[in-house]
């Protein structure tokens, strides 16, 4: 039988594991490292799990344990990139060797744009995308909400640009 | 057609994550919080047991310098329990506590004091080692020649300066090549912010 803990995980999970996938596809380049990003971040969400004081909303608990792990993941992993590969950065793996639909190659394209955003923009990007208010996301990335602002605009044209390369010229 | 930021944020959305066996996951983490806690409970007991097994079968609590020696020795170990609990049991950990900027900065911090524990209280934890078993020598070795007393201490002392040096060494190594390039992109992380 599930104790307390294992219920209140679980109804986590069911409730916010779309949004911390897409949070890792945003993060890491490869699908196999956001699977680990993925399950570091169920790690830690479980690990702290006690010491949750309904202090702040759960989505922001949970965001803020999932962002951070996000860049403590990152850095370690572009540590470990930078020693072991000399893949060049503009080398490209993508559509035309693997064939999808046209929503996984805008979906792709999507990843991409963000990944390439430092790594302050890619958290309020990801936040913006998954409908997040100024102030929840000042709360997570700890900049002020007049900040957020302008880099909201800033990340929006970004954006359409990337995902709309005939039209701006790219 | 242009897209504009709503159809980003649809498409964005439609992505919907890969199932895990969470039950199996879950088993794994438990399993893994038991044997921390067994570890965490046998470090705080075998300190004392380690000071009490030294006073009983040492012939060093009948001299005043055997037992400062003991002293010396739980404060050393008291001293090494402290500054690994610190680094693992302080708020730095728990990244559910600050905002971004801040755990950036607490990260900062965090692997800072790893590299203060390697280059500095690796030394003092060394010199009362040293300090600690040279009075320990002096009670115990006390019958014997002069001769074997002075090479016994200058071995000793040898000895731990040498496993000192090498353990310094090889961690300041392996601080510089793993630990300053995290910290150095830490930091650029929060200048471009």
């Amino acid at each position: 039988m599930k104790n307390k803990k294992e219920i209140q995980f679980e109804q986590l999970y069911e409730s916010h594991k779309d949004r911390i996938y897409r949070l890792c596809l945003g993060f890491v380049k490869d699908e196999d490292q956001s699977k680990d990003l993925f399950q570091e971040i169920l790690i830690k969400i479980w690990k702290h799990l006690d010491g949750f004081r309904n202090e702040s909303e759960i989505s922001t608990w949970i965001y803020r344990i999932a962002y951070n792990t996000a860049i403590t993941f990152v850095t370690k992993a572009k540590k470990i990139n930078d020693k072991h590969t000399e893949i060049p950065s503009d080398l490209n793996l993508s559509d035309a060797d693997y064939p999808c639909s046209k929503v996984d190659q805008q979906l792709n394209l999507l990843y991409k744009a963000i990944n390439e955003l430092p790594e302050l923009d890619r958290i309020i990007a990801t936040l913006l995308l998954e409908d997040s208010s100024y102030r929840v996301i000042s709360e997570i990335s700890g900049i002020s909400e007049n900040y957020v602002a302008v880099k909201v605009n800033r990340i929006k044209a970004t954006l359409s640009k990337k995902l709309n390369p005939l039209i701006h010229g790219n | 057609m242009e897209t504009n930021f709503s159809d980003i944020q649809q498409l964005w959305q439609s992505q919907k994550a890969k199932e895990l066996d969470l039950n199996l996951l879950m088993q794994q983490m438990n399993k893994v919080e038991k044997k921390q806690k067994l570890e965490w409970m046998l470090a705080l007991i075998l300190t004392p047991i380690t000071i009490v097994f030294l006073a009983i079968f040492l012939p060093l609590k009948d001299s005043v310098l055997g037992s400062l020696s003991l002293i010396l020795i739980g404060l050393g170990m008291g001293w090494v329990i402290y500054l690994s609990s610190k680094s693992k049991l302080s708020a730095q950990n728990n990244p559910e506590v600050f905002s971004n900027q801040e755990f950036i900065k607490s990260q900062i911090k965090k692997l800072s004091l790893r590299n203060r524990i390697i280059r500095k209280h690796m030394i003092s934890y060394g010199l009362i080692l040293i300090l600690a078993i040279n009075l320990a020598y002096l009670a115990v070795l006390e019958p014997l020649s002069t001769g074997f007393r002075i090479s016994a201490h200058l071995g000793a002392s040898l000895m731990i300066v040498v496993i000192m040096l090498i353990t310094i060494r090889r961690k300041s190594k392996k601080y510089d090549q793993e630990l300053k390039p995290i910290i150095k992109h830490l930091e650029s992380l929060l200048m471009n912010s």
